[in-house]
């Protein structure tokens, strides 16, 4: 009896504790918070810090602050800033980034519409069907384009050999679009589950509605169905956006060494010179670059007061 | 039933088992932790146990090495020179015996203190490597009269073309830069190789000599635009050698930078329209330097080991099928019949060879070249 009346009385605490709000709170977002505070805070603090010092000839890193890093990446040599091999993999990088959402958007939205439509093992199916490929090693699906694209790739040998062009197409050779190609292809899931998640919780009677009431197709859509995903769009954009701005394996496979995207520039960087600081430094870029657009993007879509509502 | 009701003899005879039980097992453990150091430098065999970061390459080869030199092995593998240098440089040159970092890496290692002088009576092969790759060990893996390392394997860069879309042609580094071939040249990714081609195509054979490459502001800037130039005409920047094998043999290339293993390769693929270029300016070396840790408890046994990495009775098939040349002049002798054909180097070849070194303004060539290539 002893020892079940002092099994109470442990239980009343563990009750008594884990209902003050401070145990709520610590048992709730306390996990989360120590993985952020461990594997994003820290490391971006150590990212920052090592971006203000340099490496001497052993590849030690000197722990006395300097600017160094950020005046060669961007005033290099006396070259305009907007001439800064980094500033230039920049604008090139986001160039590339822009068209892959801007292509997953395009390629993502008729499927996630058509989706929200239907209903039933139609949906399941073809859900399951795109995904597939995507259970695949990205690696794997980067050699799979590889043989795809080039002069002597699939793409162009097909067209010759069934006589359609007289000589391999430009368009198929390395470089930019195959790399823009590759890239969509591995980001569509993303835009594409975000799209479906944000179409499916729309009421299509509405847009039957403004039909009603004399709204074209187009003004429906633009007027009834993009407001209430503009918060999909939005989310499935930076899904895509921020990945293809910092991608490595598209176009080191896919560009042939034929420009450098930032991430490609990083390891360069570290991996030839054993640059710890000056590949923090380009880091740390991309990080205020990408903070950046995406408040910009919440200001446009005014998901912000969404948010606060 | 309590213990206390047992029969005495019967619980008598229970502890004894016990007992010696316990015994033997405490006996054992006092006995395997008395000789665990004497033992901690050997393996299960009762041989040494040598450790060694290298070449993943290297895995085809490393049961005949530990045959060799009667020790067990421990390979560990890495892809390319920074990390044997960065990790033993971190203190894990106390867990390894033996590495064998590229010729330009060397100064580092013996700089920072990490490497043991070479023991040529136990490096018996010492005698047999070519006298310019000995001169090499002396000026590159050595300092101040004393060397640290053994050249092991060796190989040359410079362009390689399709012999059926380019003709013969007087073999010159300015090729590279030949507009008539725009779109089908190929070109090193590496700064250093890109940079150093493009160099000595310019004439700036000068800035090899000495410890460390140096090009002055002026040579580096005309360097720079003359890639700058080529990048127009180059389809593909690349660094692994399965790239440019791909290039070639898929007619993406017909002219560009090659490893002189990779077009060995090639040939002993079938690929007899592969040509690699002597050009008139040389053509830029490297070559692996064997090297044993300062901190080994195990030097002799690591410096056996070295001793048959050269051994050509222990590497120069393997080396002859990867193609990759050895520094061991006689690996192509010891090969019956042809085996060895791309082993057998022109020791006139070997002289006018100009090897990769550290460079003097590193950071303004890795910039050159981010300007180049953005």
């Amino acid at each position: 009896m002893a020892t079940k009346g002092s099994d109470e009385r442990v239980r009343e605490r563990v009750r008594k504790s884990l209902s003050s709000p401070r145990s709520q709170i610590s048992l709730t977002i306390g996990p989360a918070t120590a993985w952020l505070l461990l594997f994003v805070l820290l490391p971006m603090l150590f990212l920052v810090a090592v971006s203000f010092t340099t490496t001497d000839q052993y590849f030690n890193i000197i722990w006395e602050p300097t600017l160094a890093n950020y005046e060669d990446l961007l005033f290099r040599n006396g070259l305009a800033f907007w001439e800064a091999p980094f500033v230039k993999s920049l604008y090139l990088s986001y160039a590339i980034a822009g068209a892959t959402t801007v292509t997953t958007l395009i390629v993502s939205f008729p499927v996630a519409y058509l989706l929200a439509r239907r209903s039933g093992p139609f949906v399941k199916v073809t859900l399951f069907m795109l995904l597939v490929p995507f259970f695949s090693v990205f690696i794997v699906r980067m050699y799979a384009w590889l043989k795809i694209f080039g002069n002597n790739g699939a793409a162009n040998n097909v067209l010759l050999n069934l006589g359609i062009v007289s000589a391999p197409l430009g368009v198929f050779d390395y470089g930019l679009i195959p790399t823009i190609v590759a890239l969509t292809h591995a980001f569509v899931p993303y835009m594409l589950l975000t799209l479906y998640a944000s179409l499916d919780g729309v009421d299509f009677s509405l847009v039957e509605a403004a039909r009603d009431l004399g709204a074209g197709r187009i003004t429906a859509f633009k007027d009834v169905v993009v407001p209430l995903i503009s918060s999909g769009v939005i989310t499935g954009s930076i899904f895509v956006f921020v990945p293809a701005l910092g991608a490595y394996l598209a176009p080191q496979f896919l560009a042939r060494g034929q420009f450098l995207m930032i991430g490609q520039m990083i390891v360069e960087r570290v991996y030839t010179g054993y640059s710890i600081g000056y590949g923090s430094t380009m880091a740390m870029f991309i990080a205020i670059a990408v903070v950046i657009t995406i408040a910009i993007l919440y200001r446009i879509s005014g998901l912000n007061e969404f948010v606060q509502q | 039933m309590s213990e206390d009701v047992m029969p005495k003899d019967r619980s008598a005879s229970r502890t004894t088992r016990r007992t010696f039980l316990k015994s033997t097992g405490v006996a054992g453990a006092i006995g395997v932790t008395g000789v665990s150091g004497c033992l901690q430098n050997l393996g299960g065999t009762g041989n040494a146990t040598i450790n060694v970061l290298g070449w993943a390459t290297f895995e085809n080869v490393w049961d005949k090495i530990e045959e060799k030199v009667d020790a067990d092995l421990e390979l560990s593998t890495v892809t390319s020179t920074e990390p044997m240098f960065t990790q033993w440089n971190s203190g894990q040159n106390t867990e390894f015996d033996v590495t064998m970092p590229n010729n330009n890496y060397m100064p580092k290692f013996i700089d920072a203190d990490l490497v043991a002088p070479l023991q040529k009576d136990v490096v018996t092969n010492w005698d047999n490597i070519y006298d310019r790759y000995k001169e090499l060990a002396e000026t590159q893996a050595g300092k101040d009269g004393t060397i640290y390392g053994v050249p092991q394997r060796f190989g040359w860069d410079t362009y390689a073309y399709d012999s059926r879309e380019v003709p013969d042609h007087e073999e010159d580094l300015s090729m590279m830069f030949n507009e008539e071939y725009s779109g089908s040249i190929g070109s090193f990714t590496q700064h250093t190789k890109a940079i150093g081609h493009a160099a000595l195509a310019l004439g700036y054979q000068d800035a090899f000599e000495g410890r460390r490459v140096t090009l002055s502001d002026e040579q580096l800037n005309n360097v720079k635009e003359k890639l700058i130039d080529q990048s127009d005409h180059v389809a593909a920047y690349y660094a692994a050698p399965s790239q440019i094998k791909e290039m070639f043999t898929g007619g993406d290339i017909h002219l560009g930078h090659s490893y002189r293993f990779v077009t060995a390769q090639l040939k002993m693929e079938g690929n007899d329209w592969i040509e690699m270029a002597v050009p008139k300016q040389g053509a830029l070396t490297w070559f692996e330097a064997a090297v044993v840790s300062k901190e080994s408890d195990n030097k002799e046994k690591a410096w056996e080991v070295v001793d048959a990495i050269i051994d050509p009775e222990v590497v120069g098939e393997w080396l002859a099928e990867s193609g990759f040349a050895s520094t061991n002049s006689q690996t192509a002798a010891s090969l019956e019949g042809d085996k060895g054909q791309y082993i057998d180097v022109d020791p006139s070849r070997v002289e006018s060879m100009i090897p990769y070194k550290e460079i003097e303004n590193e950071d303004a060539w890795v910039s050159a070249w981010e300007e180049v290539r953005t």
